[in-house]
C-alpha cells in the first residue's frame, strides 16, 4: 500500500487527536495508511509515564489512598476538569483521551447532578473500555455510580419502576428512538416500561477497597423485579445485564453506534442517500464480525476510503476542546499547573464560554456539534484566546527571513493549514506594515518583529479555516 | 433595505461608531414605540405542569400524588401567604411572585396544552414544540418562520437566541440570520498589543468577509464570525446604554437570561424576538421534592427551586420593562416540551408525561384568568402511558401569539392550518 501523503497524516492526525504538530505529521509519514492508522489506535504501546508521573506530582488527589485523604480542597469540579484538560494537553496518546471525549458526549453525565467524585470514576472507566467491546463498555458504565445517580436508578423499585433510565439506555445509549438505516420505530412505550422494570434494584455502596473513589454496584433483591418481561416481541425474565446483551446485539444499535463515530470523527451522514446508508450497514457489519468490538469498528472508519476521501477533509468544525487544546499542542504553548484552587483560568474558563465546560454539557443529549458551537459570543471567545495564547508564547522560532517564508512557517505550524494564495499574501501584507498602517517592508530584526508574529499568529487562528477539522 | 454582507464589511471597516457599524440600527431609548416583542421562555426538560399550577380540590390529584402533592394547607409562600387562586386551583408556594402577577392582571394560565399522539422523548417533542409540525421532521422554527415573513431587512438582533451552546431550532430560518449570545459581557474583540490594533482589525476583517459556498461551515464560520466581532463592540455599548434600578439576582440564571433580553429590547428599537433557555431541573424523575436533610419538604427541593427561579425572575423582567416604558410592548410566554405523569414516581418525582399549563405575561394579556381546560386526572381518561389527554393544541397556542401580537404575523402561513385562537390576547 501506498505511503500516507503528508495531507492525509495530518487529516489523520486531526480527528484523531488534539491539532497536528509538524513533527508528528512525518513522524507518520514513509508508512502505509494502515500502519499509521494502527499506530495510532493501539496507543496501549505507547508509554505515557512521563504524563502521569506530571500529573500525580501537581494534583493532590491522584495521590490519595484513603477515603480521607481527599477533601473539597484538593478534590472538586475545578480540581477534575484541570486534571482532564492537562492530560488532553501533554498526553502521548491523544487518540485514548479523543475517545473518551467521545463517550463523555454519548453518555453526557454532568456535574450538575453528580458529585465529582462519581464523574471522574466514570471518566476512567470511559478511558479504559473506550476500545473494548460495546457491551462491556455499556454494563460498566450503566453500573457505574454516576449514571445510577444521573438518570435515578438507585431509586427504582419493583412496584414504581423509574423510567428515565429505561428510556435513555434505549434514546441515547444503544439504538436511537428510530433506525438510522430504515427509519422505523425501535422501540414503543411499552418496551420503555418492560426495559425499565429489569433495572429496578440497582444500587450503589462505597465498597471495602480503601481508595475514596470506590463504589459498587449491587442488586437490593427486594426492590428488582424478577418476573416476565416482554421486550421487543420477546418474553423472558430479563435481568438489566439481559436488557444490555439484548441491546448490544441488536443491528439497530450497530447502526447507530456507526452513525454517532462516523459524526463525530469523518463527516456528517444523509440518512437519505443510499450511499450513506451502505455506508452506515457497511460498518455495521463490522461491528459483528468482530465480536462488538469498539477498537475493530473504529479501525476500519479510519482505514476507510470514506474517511480518507475529499468529503471528510476539513467536513467537520472544531469542537471547543479541539480549537483550545489543539491549538496549545500545536503552538506548543506551556501553561503552568498552578497549584489547587490556583490552576491557570484561561483553560477552565474559556472552554465554559466557547460552550464546552467539560463534566457538564447542556443536558442529555451531549453537545450540539459543528456549527452547534458557533455563536456570536463563543466566537469571539475564540478570537480573544487566541490574542492572549499568542501573546503569551516566545514567537521567536516562527521569525523567517521573508514575509513569505515567515506566513508559510506559521501555517505549517498550525496543521498544515490550507488557505488560498490571496490570504496568504494579505498576511504577508499584514507584516509588511508598520504601526501607522504605512506599508514598509517585513524586518525580521527590528524590535517588534516579535509583536508582529504574534498577530500574525492570531490572525491565522481567526481564519475561518482554522476552525474546521 | 438591508445592504449586502459585503457592503455591509465595506462600510463597517471605515469606522469604528456604531451608527456606521450598523447601517440602519442606531442606540436610542424607544418611547411608547408600539413595538412587538416577544420573549419565549423554554422549561427545558418537561415542567410539571400539574405542581406549578396545582388543581388542589381535586381528591385525584390528591390520590395520584401521596407524596409530592401539595394539601391545601401548604399552599403557602416563604412569608405564609396563601398560594391559593380559586376554588380549583392554587399556584406552587414557590410561585408568589407569579401570582402577584396574575392577581394584578398581568399573567394568564393556559392549560391542558399538548399535541395529539404525545411523544415522550424529550428531543422529539421539543422537535415538535420547536417547529410546531407534528410529523416529527427537522424543519425550520416556528419562530424562524415568522422572523423569514416579518424580520427579513432588519438587523441580526431581530431574532436573538439566548442560552447556552447554538442556535435552538425554533428560530431556524432560512432568510434571516439569528443571533446565539450566551451570555452578555464577554469582552469585544481585542488586541493586547495595542499600537496594531487597527492593522489587525482591518487584516482580520479582510480575511473574514470573504465569500464562502452558501450553507457551508466556512460560511457560518465567517459570517458569525465578522458579527461577532462587530457585535462585541456593540453590545459592550449597549449594556453601557442600558440602566435600570431592577436588580436581576446574579445566581439566578433566568434572571440573568431575561436581563439580556431587557438590555437588548430596551437598546435595539429593531429587537423583537428572544428565545430564552437556561440550565435548570425541570426534567424530575426524582427528588422534585425536597433536599438530603429534609426529604419530604415539598417546599425545597429542585423543582421548588427552578420556579422559585422562574417566579422572580419574570417579576423583575416585568418590572424592568415597566421602568423602561416598554411593558406595553412585551409578551413573555413560557414552554416546556411536556408536562410529567400525574402518577408520582417512587422517588419522590415523577415521569415524562404529556399535557401542561404555561404562563403569559404582559400588560396587554387579559390576565388573571385561564385559558383551556385542566385535563381530566380520571384514570380512564388517561392515555395508555397513564397520561392526561391534552384539551387545547399548542398551536392554538401559537397563532393567537403570530395574529394578535407579532407585527405581520401570519398563522396559517406560518402553521400551515387555521388553529382556533384563544381569548388570552
Amino acid at each position: 500500500m501506498a505511503d500516507i501523503t503528508r495531507q492525509e497524516a495530518a487529516h489523520l492526525l486531526r480527528r484523531t487527536g488534539f491539532g497536528n504538530r509538524i513533527e508528528d505529521i512525518k513522524s507518520l509519514s514513509a508508512r502505509s495508511r494502515n500502519k499509521a492508522v494502527d499506530q495510532i489506535i493501539d496507543y496501549g504501546r505507547v508509554n505515557n509515564q512521563e504524563m502521569e508521573d506530571r500529573l500525580t506530582a501537581n494534583f493532590e488527589f491522584l495521590r490519595a489512598s484513603s477515603p480521607d485523604s481527599i477533601n473539597d480542597q484538593n478534590f472538586n469540579d475545578a480540581e477534575i476538569r484541570a486534571w482532564w484538560i492537562f492530560r488532553m494537553l501533554l498526553t502521548h496518546r491523544p487518540f485514548e483521551e479523543k475517545m473518551t471525549l467521545f463517550w463523555h458526549n454519548f453518555f453526557a453525565t454532568s456535574l450538575d447532578k453528580v458529585p465529582a467524585i462519581h464523574i471522574y470514576t466514570q471518566n476512567l472507566d470511559l478511558r479504559s473500555h473506550a476500545l473494548g467491546r460495546f457491551d462491556d463498555l455499556l454494563l460498566k458504565i450503566s453500573q457505574g455510580a454516576a449514571m445510577l445517580i444521573w438518570l435515578d436508578g438507585i431509586n427504582s423499585t419493583r412496584t414504581n419502576p423509574n423510567e428515565n433510565f429505561g428510556r435513555e439506555l434505549q434514546e441515547l445509549f444503544s439504538t436511537g428512538i428510530n433506525d438510522a438505516v430504515t427509519g422505523e420505530a425501535n422501540y414503543t412505550e411499552e418496551d420503555v416500561k418492560e426495559v425499565s422494570r429489569a433495572f429496578t434494584g440497582w444500587r450503589l455502596r462505597k465498597s471495602a477497597d480503601p481508595s475514596p473513589f470506590a463504589y459498587e454496584w449491587y442488586l437490593d433483591e427486594n426492590e428488582a423485579d424478577h418476573g416476565q418481561k416482554t421486550i421487543y416481541g420477546q418474553t423472558a425474565n430479563f435481568s438489566g445485564q439481559d436488557v444490555i446483551t439484548v441491546l448490544a446485539d441488536r443491528r439497530t444499535t450497530a447502526r447507530f453506534l456507526v452513525k454517532r463515530l462516523f459524526e463525530f470523527f469523518v463527516y456528517r451522514l444523509d440518512t437519505e442517500s443510499d450511499e450513506d446508508r451502505a455506508t452506515i450497514d457497511k460498518f455495521a457489519d463490522v461491528y459483528f464480525a468482530n465480536d462488538h468490538s469498539i477498537r475493530e469498528l473504529v479501525r476500519a472508519i479510519f482505514k476507510s476510503e470514506e474517511f480518507f476521501s475529499p468529503r471528510a477533509r476539513f467536513a467537520l468544525i472544531k469542537n471547543p476542546v479541539e480549537f483550545l487544546i489543539g491549538s496549545m499542542r500545536m503552538l506548543e504553548a506551556s501553561v503552568g499547573f498552578g497549584s489547587t484552587g490556583a490552576r491557570p483560568a484561561i483553560l477552565e474558563t474559556s472552554l465554559r464560554t466557547m460552550g464546552m465546560d467539560l463534566f457538564s454539557p447542556p443536558d442529555v443529549f451531549g453537545w450540539k456539534l459543528n456549527d452547534g458551537f458557533v455563536t456570536t459570543d463563543a466566537m469571539l471567545v475564540r478570537f480573544n484566546i487566541a490574542d492572549r495564547l499568542m501573546y503569551f508564547l516566545g514567537g521567536g522560532r516562527f521569525v523567517k527571513s521573508s514575509a513569505k517564508k515567515t506566513v508559510k512557517k506559521m501555517l505549517d505550524s498550525f496543521g498544515l493549514l490550507e488557505i488560498d494564495s490571496a490570504v496568504e499574501k494579505r498576511l504577508q501584507d499584514y507584516l509588511a506594515l508598520n504601526s501607522a498602517g504605512v506599508p514598509v517592508g517585513w524586518n525580521s530584526s527590528d524590535i517588534s518583529a516579535i509583536g508582529k508574529i504574534k498577530n500574525l499568529g492570531r490572525l491565522i487562528m481567526c481564519l475561518p479555516e482554522h476552525h474546521l477539522n | 433595505m438591508k445592504a449586502t454582507r459585503r457592503e455591509f464589511i465595506k462600510q463597517s471597516s471605515a469606522a469604528f461608531s456604531i451608527a456606521m457599524l450598523m447601517p440602519g440600527l442606531s442606540i436610542s431609548r424607544p418611547q411608547q414605540s408600539g413595538r412587538k416583542i416577544l420573549a419565549l421562555v423554554q422549561l427545558g426538560g418537561g415542567n410539571d405542569g400539574l405542581n406549578t399550577v396545582i388543581p388542589y380540590k381535586d381528591p385525584r390529584y390528591h390520590s395520584l400524588r401521596p407524596s409530592i402533592g401539595f394539601k391545601e394547607e401548604e399552599l403557602k409562600d416563604a412569608e405564609g401567604n396563601s398560594t391559593i387562586i380559586n376554588s380549583e386551583f392554587a399556584f406552587h408556594p414557590a410561585l408568589s411572585e407569579l401570582k402577584g402577577l396574575f392577581q394584578q392582571g398581568r399573567l394568564a394560565v393556559v392549560q391542558g396544552v399538548g399535541y395529539p399522539n404525545p411523544d415522550l422523548s424529550h428531543g422529539i417533542s421539543n422537535l415538535i414544540w420547536e417547529t410546531a409540525d407534528v410529523s416529527k421532521q427537522p424543519r425550520l422554527g416556528w419562530l424562524g418562520k415568522y422572523a423569514d415573513s416579518a424580520l427579513a431587512g432588519k438587523s441580526s438582533l431581530a431574532a436573538v437566541s439566548i442560552g447556552f451552546n447554538s442556535l435552538p431550532r425554533v428560530l431556524a430560518a432560512s432568510k434571516v440570520n439569528p443571533v446565539a449570545i450566551r451570555r452578555l459581557g464577554e469582552s469585544p474583540f481585542r488586541v493586547i498589543n495595542a499600537a496594531e490594533t487597527d492593522n489587525v482589525l482591518r487584516a482580520f476583517r479582510d480575511n473574514i468577509s470573504r465569500e464562502f459556498p452558501a450553507g457551508s461551515f466556512l460560511e457560518k464560520l465567517a459570517r458569525v464570525g465578522a458579527n461577532a466581532e462587530r457585535s462585541g463592540g456593540q453590545l459592550q455599548e449597549a449594556i453601557e446604554a442600558y440602566h435600570s434600578s431592577v436588580i436581576y439576582a446574579e445566581a439566578n440564571p433566568v434572571a440573568q437570561a431575561l436581563k439580556t433580553v431587557a438590555v437588548l429590547a430596551t437598546v435595539f428599537p429593531d429587537a423583537t424576538i428572544f428565545h430564552v433557555a437556561f440550565p435548570s431541573f425541570y426534567d424530575t424523575h426524582a427528588r422534585q421534592i425536597g433536599t438530603a436533610e429534609a426529604p419530604r419538604n415539598k417546599h425545597l427541593g429542585t423543582h421548588a427551586t427552578d420556579l422559585k427561579r422562574l417566579s422572580e425572575a419574570i417579576k423583575a423582567f416585568y418590572d424592568d420593562m415597566v421602568e423602561q416604558n416598554l411593558a406595553d410592548d412585551v409578551l413573555l410566554m413560557t414552554y416546556s416540551e411536556f408536562g410529567r405523569r400525574p402518577n408520582e414516581n417512587a422517588s419522590l418525582g415523577t415521569d415524562h408525561g404529556t399535557a401542561s399549563n404555561l404562563f403569559v405575561v404582559g400588560n396587554k394579556v387579559k390576565g388573571g384568568d385561564f385559558y383551556g381546560l385542566q385535563p381530566s386526572l380520571n384514570a380512564t381518561d388517561f392515555d395508555t402511558a397513564g397520561n392526561m389527554r391534552f384539551t387545547t393544541d399548542f398551536r392554538s397556542v401559537y397563532a393567537t401569539v403570530l395574529d394578535r401580537w407579532l407585527e405581520g404575523g401570519d398563522s396559517e402561513a406560518v402553521l400551515g392550518a387555521r388553529f382556533p385562537l384563544l381569548g388570552f390576547l
